[in-house]
């Protein structure tokens, strides 16, 4: 295409654009086409995350179910299990108080007397297995352990009994398909060794922190958000946080953790800002946060000026271009956010009574509330102007998901059995940014001091 | 809705950063559903998109509709722009074109004409006197223009199409094309010798 006229059409049209008027277009072209424009992106990370927090649940379910099935199986001559404690209707090869000193009759023509009362007639398994002597065995304990007890034999008899069990008649076939893999340990222990392991000792009192316990906890303080735009500008956030949630151990002195929390941020500011509107060079005259949330421009009515998480309907004032606008404003901004944690807590015992623990925890969060309290002055030129009080509304806000990573750590004492309390201090930092703007990012960061209550099972 | 300062603000704070990375930065924010960023990615771009906008059209509310109807195709397809393909100015003003022959297509009856050979002029009458011409006079020029005649000129004449590309566009043969980029020419060259006249 060498036609000057078209090389003459073409320079004309798209090289020299000349700054003018009536090559802009009319607002309501951008009002028109916006609410047509695709949505957000965040609903498809959500969707992303969907998944995760599914496995998560999952794991949390099933660690739970481990944890129940582990604590019905478990015996201990302390706290026998009513469940697993043999009586004579489960037991055939139980001898009957009174008749033959253990030996049960297998005559069908001999009436059996009724057998006592069942309360009377209770006995744990190791009584169980130390009155079968060399009668049988009964089914073994634990998978793949040999196994020997030693219990007090009855009036009369002064006996110890051995048992042993191979894998092949463990109880590896009625465990739930998700732990199957749980004896294989011992089974290792117990090939290598050659000989029989002995169980371990019942848990000491203080060691019941490491069981499933419910949790609430307070953390509160002063922290503060971080941006980094061209200054380094930190500002200080009121931080309330309300968590509860539960552990579960998932080794000897880890624990899985999660919880649901409600986050309250208070954070007041004050500012100054002098800004106006040059057409020409589409310069914001003036600076600081509020001049970049501001909305008007040049011979249209002031209608609507926006500050960060507010918009500030003030009087239809006209503003000629290059004219000067002041805003002063003070105020308080307030955030809520409906938080979900999760993550893994180590705990070891100092004494009896106390533990040490660190913890790291990933949570995500739902803004749930936003609002801000603010008045202010504006002046036109420098001149105050007459205006009517200001409305304030929800504009542009935080983050919508709050995503966020804790540190903690502490120190946890037993008051009673069941109830312990625990105090300690927790960083949290967010992963993604509070605030957001095309240059500015605003990071939310706490040391903070925490007190949590822990019931345990 | 006036020029909002947000946007501007947000473009003119990150003069820190090379144009590229300004313009990448704000092409990526936008894809995400950044609101200040469509924004300021729009008032960066508004006047060559208009201006395209404006020579496709018969008056000024055409023109408004192509743009509304572009922008939404912008930034409908803005996460499959790539940037090692080509500039962001090349592939927006791809999609704002192919948004208005939509919108042509849809409410405008466009007529073309058959190519008659006869009536081909090989003149290549150049704009000499015209320079002193404005942006704004050229395009009321081709506004002048018959739609079909105006449709063919821009695509092959301004945005550099070949007559095959513009017969697949539009959905005409290749002689229709060039018959419409004739007649167009016709009636330009006639018009601005009438304008050098007076």
């Amino acid at each position: 295409m060498k036609d000057p006229l078209y090389q003459f059409f073409k320079k004309k049209l798209t090289r020299d654009i000349p700054d003018a008027d009536w090559n802009i277009p009319s607002d309501e072209v951008w009002d028109k086409a916006k609410p047509h424009f695709p949505a957000p992106r965040r609903h498809r990370r959500l969707l992303l995350l969907l998944p995760l927090l599914l496995l998560v649940s999952g794991a949390v379910l099933g660690l739970w179910i481990a944890q129940r099935h582990n604590a019905a199986r478990r015996t201990s001559p302390r706290h026998p299990n009513p469940r697993q404690a043999v009586t004579p209707a489960n037991s055939p090869i139980l001898s009957h108080p009174g008749k033959n000193d253990g030996q049960a009759s297998t005559d069908p023509m001999i009436p059996a007397k009724p057998y006592p009362k069942p309360e009377a007639n209770k006995v744990t398994r190791a009584a169980a297995l130390v009155a079968t002597g060399d009668q049988g065995e009964p089914k073994p304990p634990l998978a793949g352990r040999a196994l020997r007890t030693t219990a007090s034999p009855p009036a009369g008899r002064n006996h110890t009994a051995t048992v042993k069990a191979t894998a092949a008649t463990s109880r590896v076939a009625r465990r739930p398909y998700w732990n199957v893999l749980h004896p294989l340990p011992l089974l290792v222990r117990h090939i290598a060794a050659k000989a029989p392991v002995v169980i371990p000792a019942p848990a000491r009192p203080g060691r019941r922190h490491v069981r499933a316990e419910l949790y609430t906890r307070l953390t509160g303080g002063t922290g503060r958000t971080q941006s980094t735009a061209a200054q380094n500008m930190r500002m200080p956030i009121h931080w309330r946080e309300y968590e509860a949630g539960f552990r579960i151990p998932i080794r000897r002195h880890w624990a899985f953790q999660a919880g649901l929390s409600v986050l309250q941020l208070k954070q007041n500011f004050k500012t100054s800002t002098a800004t106006g509107y040059d057409p020409d060079t589409e310069l914001a005259i003036g600076g600081g946060m509020v001049s970049a949330r501001l909305h008007f421009g040049p011979k249209t009515p002031i209608g609507t000026y926006s500050l960060d998480a507010v918009v500030v309907h003030a009087a239809n004032i006209s503003m000629p271009a290059g004219e000067r606008i002041d805003l002063m404003f003070a105020g308080e901004r307030r955030l809520h956010y409906v938080n979900v944690h999760a993550g893994l807590r180590y705990s070891k015992a100092v004494s009896e009574r106390l533990h040490a623990f660190a913890g790291l925890e990933t949570g995500m969060g739902i803004r749930t509330g936003a609002g801000l309290t603010a008045h202010g002055q504006l002046s036109h030129n420098g001149e105050p102007m007459e205006m009517a009080a200001m409305h304030t509304t929800p504009g542009h806000t935080a983050a919508r998901y709050l995503y966020t990573v804790r540190l903690e750590t502490g120190i946890s004492g037993s008051l009673t059995r069941h109830l312990s309390l625990a105090a300690g201090a927790s960083y949290t930092r967010s992963l993604r940014p509070l605030y957001r703007d095309a240059e500015t990012i605003t990071h939310l960061t706490a040391i903070l001091p925490q007190v949590s209550v822990s019931y345990h099972f | 809705m006036p020029a909002g300062i947000t946007a501007a603000v947000v473009w003119h704070t990150s003069k820190i950063l090379p144009l590229e990375k300004r313009t990448q930065k704000l092409i990526r924010d936008s894809s995400r559903g950044d609101d200040d960023a469509r924004r300021a990615l729009y008032l960066h771009y508004r006047k060559p998109w208009y201006m395209t906008c404006l020579r496709y059209a018969d008056c000024k509310a055409d023109a408004d509709d192509f743009l509304q109807e572009g922008l939404i195709a912008i930034f409908r397809d803005l996460h499959q722009f790539d940037a090692r393909k080509g500039s962001f100015g090349a592939w927006s003003n791809r999609v704002l074109i192919n948004a208005i022959l939509q919108y042509l297509r849809k409410w405008k009856r466009v007529r073309f004409h058959e190519y008659d050979p006869a009536q081909a002029d090989r003149s290549t009458t150049g704009p000499a006197g015209f320079e002193g011409l404005g942006a704004r006079e050229l395009i009321r020029l081709i506004r002048n223009l018959p739609v079909g005649y105006r449709t063919v000129f821009n695509l092959f004449a301004i945005e550099g199409y070949r007559h095959k590309e513009i017969a697949e566009m539009l959905g005409i043969s290749e002689s229709t094309s060039k018959t419409q980029l004739h007649k167009a020419r016709q009636l330009l060259q006639q018009q601005l010798e009438h304008i050098l006249q007076s």
